[in-house]
């Protein structure tokens, strides 16, 4: 991730067209997208979307995913996981002590993790990013 | 009292292709130069192939056919990017640090028992994995030059671990290294140590100091100690800097493209000098300029592109090159711009830059030799290897660069949904 900060002037007040407000000119503290949305950098990526798999959850083909490594996968979270040594995203299920890596769309199966040593989770999804 | 740990990188441009490519795990790969294919970079798969280090692709073409090894083209960005990323972590995790190269730090820290070293070791080791993929390898000791030689041991051992503590244990690994495989030891001064019966690393370490003094100097001296378990070097502060920033601003604002191009050749003539008062080499060079955005109150405005270069450079003709070709892109004849900076990010030391042997710009020494041999016996005589590479079919069986990146947004790497 490129370090150098942007900072977004934040408008406070609704856009409207026409008279500028006086309270304009006390613009608010900058918002900054990467300290709100990463929370560390160092093990945190970004991965863009293919496929339509996840669209039960929000997350659509050409999304972007912000990814951190360092989070626990936990039952319930979105993850990244190595399938057929792709990295594929799907939603971790443990239930009753079996492991599901979930579609979030009813055209795909559930994957059933038979040995839970074979699955190597590569990170735990954050935010999803949808261009509108 | 303090003791040190080498974190190195296994394989490490091999392995930050495996990052976002996990089906490449255990399989042989290799990184080949940009500029003519020479082999930088190997997977210990190919190691094991005999594919050495240096040598032009299509020596080895057929071999790499055979074994169906992946080929990649170097892709700085990348490698420059996830080395940031294990250097900030172990940073985060260590006392001190001082980043030695691409892939390699030292790390500092107070005295612990040997159970809490080797657990702290690994616990960096899965930490480093985890967070950006990449595997390393933890060398302990109480000095850095045995930090450095027990990292060697720490690469063979299933952990990844190795703690060169105890006397004999040290003893140990010495006699079975050779000298010249000794931190601060090249083939230069191992020359000079075996006309004098000095082989092993533990006959240097069982010589006398004074010997040795007399033999190496206070530089030799160093290493007799640092073996002995003294620490002669001290972690360096950073006065290496991780990037290099030079911007003016103007008085007046500038319209011209021209003018804008003589201010940021003396911006690139002083960064790519102090580069080279500091041994480093930058991968990747920004190019911005600021402007007054009109309006009641005031705001900056802020344009900038980067490259990455081919091979770390602190070569300025190649920098002014790349440097006035951004500038070019950036410029727009209607705006006043108040100032223009570059940086110069991505730093790695001149050693490393020395792994690209045959660097077209760079080793004057070759092109002196290759313009010699041209002109001796005519120019089809000699060429780069790259030139040779025409037949198509390797091309279809190769990777080429690995085409994504971590900081180009439109080229993230794709996660299947499926």
């Amino acid at each position: 991730m490129l370090e150098k900060e942007f900072n977004i002037p934040f408008q406070n007040s609704l856009v409207a067209a026409g008279f500028p407000s006086p309270a304009d000119d006390f613009l608010e503290e900058p918002i900054n997208l990467n300290r709100l949305l990463i929370k560390h950098p160092s093990s945190t990526f970004f991965l863009r979307v293919s496929g339509d798999s996840m669209v039960g959850a929000g997350i659509f083909d050409k999304d972007l995913l912000i990814v951190d490594r360092s989070l626990a996968p936990l039952s319930g979270k979105i993850i990244i996981a190595a399938i057929d040594g792709e990295l594929t995203v799907k939603r971790l299920i443990i239930k009753n002590k079996q492991i599901f890596l979930s579609p979030e769309n009813p055209s795909y199966d559930e994957i059933i993790i038979q040995d839970p040593s074979s699955l190597h989770v590569w990170g735990v999804v954050t935010t999803v990013i949808h261009s509108l | 009292m303090t003791f040190y740990i080498l974190a190195d990188c296994n394989n490490f441009y091999a392995s930050c292709e495996r990052v976002f490519n996990p089906k490449l795990e255990g399989k042989p790969i290799i990184i080949l130069s940009n500029n003519d294919g020479c082999v930088v970079a190997r997977s210990n798969e190919s190691k094991k192939l005999g594919i050495k280090m240096g040598v032009p692709f299509f020596t080895i073409k057929d071999l790499a056919l055979q074994h169906e090894v992946h080929v990649f083209s170097s892709n700085y960005s990348l490698y420059g990017d996830l080395s940031r990323r294990v250097m900030d972590l172990l940073s985060e995790r260590s006392f001190e640090i001082e980043v030695y190269s691409i892939d390699e730090a030292f790390l500092r820290y107070p005295l612990m028992e040997e159970k809490e070293r080797v657990d702290l070791a690994i616990s960096l080791k899965k930490s480093i994995k985890q967070c950006v993929g990449i595997p390393i390898s933890c060398g302990i000791g109480p000095t850095k030059t045995l930090a450095k030689l027990s990292s060697e041991f720490a690469k063979k051992q299933t952990m990844g671990v190795y703690d060169l503590y105890e006397k004999k244990k040290i003893i140990e690994a010495l006699k079975i290294t050779p000298i010249e495989e000794i931190w601060g030891i090249g083939s230069r001064l191992s020359k000079r140590l075996k006309a004098k019966w000095i082989h092993t690393a533990y006959d240097f370490y069982n010589s006398s100091r004074e010997s040795i003094r007399n033999l190496m100097g206070v530089n030799g001296e160093k290493i007799y100690l640092e073996l002995h378990g003294t620490p002669c070097h001290d972690i360096e502060e950073p006065q290496s800097k991780k990037s290099i920033g030079v911007s003016r601003s103007f008085g007046q604002g500038i319209t011209t493209l021209s003018s804008l191009k003589e201010a940021l050749a003396t911006h690139i003539i002083t960064g790519s000098l102090k580069l080279r008062q500091q041994n480093s080499l930058a991968l990747c060079m920004h190019v911005y300029l600021e402007f007054k955005i009109d309006g009641p109150t005031f705001r900056r405005g802020y344009t900038s592109l980067h490259t990455v270069f081919q091979s770390p450079t602190n070569h300025t003709p190649l920098m002014l090159e790349k440097g006035h070709q951004l500038l070019e892109k950036l410029f727009d004849q209607t705006i006043i711009y108040r100032k223009c900076g570059i940086f110069l990010t991505d730093l790695c030391s001149e050693n490393q830059g020395q792994a690209d042997l045959f660097l077209k710009q760079e080793n004057s020494n070759l092109m002196a030799t290759f313009d010699a041999i041209e002109k001796k016996y005519g120019k089809s005589s000699i060429t780069f290897a790259s030139t040779l590479i025409k037949d198509a079919d390797w091309r279809i069986k190769c990777d080429k660069k690995s085409t994504y990146s971590t900081t180009d947004p439109s080229l993230f790497p794709v996660v299947l949904a499926k």
